[in-house]
């Protein structure tokens, strides 16, 4: 089972360090964002990637961005310490004509990761500084901050919401997933997942929020799995030693269950649990695709197409953006 | 230049230390090398084939074990190798095992890429790193 290249934009419009790359809940329009301190919004005309938007205002990098579950806001997470959010004002909806609408401030340090939840209502951020902060869009395009949550020792690196619950989990540089949930009107750490033995990089959760995995810095894949009569999240799969370097991105498709995994070695991974060698307690996953070389340099994030089936987007240091197929 | 030249070109620890041991300390009016914080036997290349990039791993010794500016020398052998090596390189900078107070805290930051990015974006540690790395004949 191959993966195939279907796409690729690099033609000097791309900046050269390419943290981030989010789809477009449409599935046709992608946005990504790098070390040249902008959004590039891109969408397919006759099977060509174009550049449709540069959305300018950070002063700089921007890290990580996330379309609100509608695509009509688009939100970035900044080292300038502010989260910006971007509107597309358009009458049709087919158009791409974004302006900015508002500029989170409150972070003291860089802003590592930002997530609407999946009413789109809500909007979490992380940064450097340890904490989270939970906004509240209200109905005139102003946020307001219901919750400041402090709990991680460290920088944090990502925040993902459940799919369908009022359920965040985050992962730090103090190696640990924490989950956070408003109980009677205020944000509690529920739990705290321990097994990493360095930098949680990113997590995903699975669509139906019964499993979340993350990736490492120690080159290690975890995956999690929540029993509901202890009421505990669980480790019922280790991956050590998935690359040499360090796993920068994973996402675990809603689609179709599959999982991919962006590395500091230049490769790009797929994975699959193996349902016939997995217990209630205990599940395999298994690597179905090693891609080496998938990019030039680190491959900082990989994404996974929401609409169609087995595409995938990937961005590295290397200032690609790269469209790929798995080939059943 | 090409990039299947650049791919082709083999470096080696003189390579690497050449371009390190000039680098000023952020505190005392000496170089690295000088100062033995850098040395030439405690740099390795991996420049295996299988690979398009080659791995650097460089171990310093601070000059004293709770040197508060490890992190900065780290930072200046990060920044000045990225801006002079030939080829794509994955980087590893470590302490010299034993040599500081807080080893582990400081390999772990000096190897954390989004720090590293997001450090050399402060005007003020930029400017300090810079003057460190700059060439002066």
């Amino acid at each position: 089972m191959p993966l195939e290249l279907i796409g690729s934009i690099s033609d000097g419009l791309c900046p050269e360090r390419i943290w981030h790359v989010a789809w477009h809940p449409s599935g046709d329009i992608l946005a990504s964002c790098g070390n040249d301190k902008q959004i590039q919004i891109w969408a397919k005309e006759q099977n060509k990637w174009v550049l449709a938007q540069s959305l300018e205002g950070h002063e700089q990098t921007v890290r990580r961005i996330a379309w609100s579950p509608n695509g009509k806001y688009l939100a970035a997470a900044s080292f300038d310490v502010t989260t910006s959010i971007w509107e597309n004002t358009s009458s049709d909806p087919q158009d791409i004509e974004f302006t900015h609408v508002s500029s989170l401030e409150g972070h003291n340090y860089e802003v590592k990761s930002v997530a609407w939840d999946s009413t789109g209502t809500l909007l979490a951020t992380c940064s450097r500084d340890k904490s989270i902060w939970i906004w509240e869009m209200q109905e005139d395009n102003e946020f307001e901050c219901l919750s400041i949550n402090s709990g991680h020792s460290q920088d944090i690196k990502c925040v993902a919401w459940h799919p369908t619950l009022e359920l965040l989990a985050s992962g730090s540089y103090d190696d640990t997933i924490k989950f956070w949930k408003d109980i009677d009107g205020d944000w509690e750490c529920l739990y705290t997942l321990s097994g990493h033995t360095s930098t949680v990089w990113d997590i995903s959760f699975n669509s139906t929020g019964d499993r979340l995995v993350s990736c490492s810095d120690d080159r290690s894949l975890l995956f999690w799995k929540y029993f509901e009569g202890a009421d505990k999240w669980k480790n019922v799969c280790k991956l050590v030693d998935h690359s040499s370097r360090p796993i920068f991105s994973i996402d675990w498709s809603h689609l179709n269950d599959k999982i991919c995994t962006g590395s500091g070695d230049d490769s790009i991974s797929i994975l699959e649990q193996d349902k016939s060698a997995s217990t209630a307690d205990s599940e395999q996953y298994k690597v179905t695709i090693k891609h080496e070389k998938a990019h030039n340099s680190d491959v900082n994030c990989t994404r996974w197409n929401p609409k169609y089936p087995n595409i995938f987007a990937s961005c590295g240091d290397d200032g690609t953006i790269k469209i790929w197929k798995v080939i059943e | 230049m090409s990039q299947m030249i650049m791919n082709n070109t083999l470096i080696d620890s003189i390579d690497v230390f050449d371009i390190i041991r000039s680098i000023k300390d952020p505190e005392f009016p000496n170089t690295l090398e000088e100062l033995n914080v850098v040395n030439e036997d405690l740099i390795t290349v991996d420049n295996s084939t299988e690979n398009d990039y080659c791995t650097i791993k460089i171990y310093f010794t601070p000059t004293v074990p709770h040197c508060h500016l490890a992190p900065t020398i780290g930072l200046c052998i990060r920044e000045k190798l990225n801006l002079l090596l030939p080829k794509k390189s994955k980087i590893e900078i470590l302490i010299k095992p034993g040599t500081h107070q807080t080893e582990d805290t400081i390999n772990k930051q000096v190897n954390d890429k989004e720090r590293y990015i997001a450090a050399m974006e402060n005007k003020e540690i930029k400017k300090l790193v810079l003057e460190c790395i700059e060439e002066t004949e």
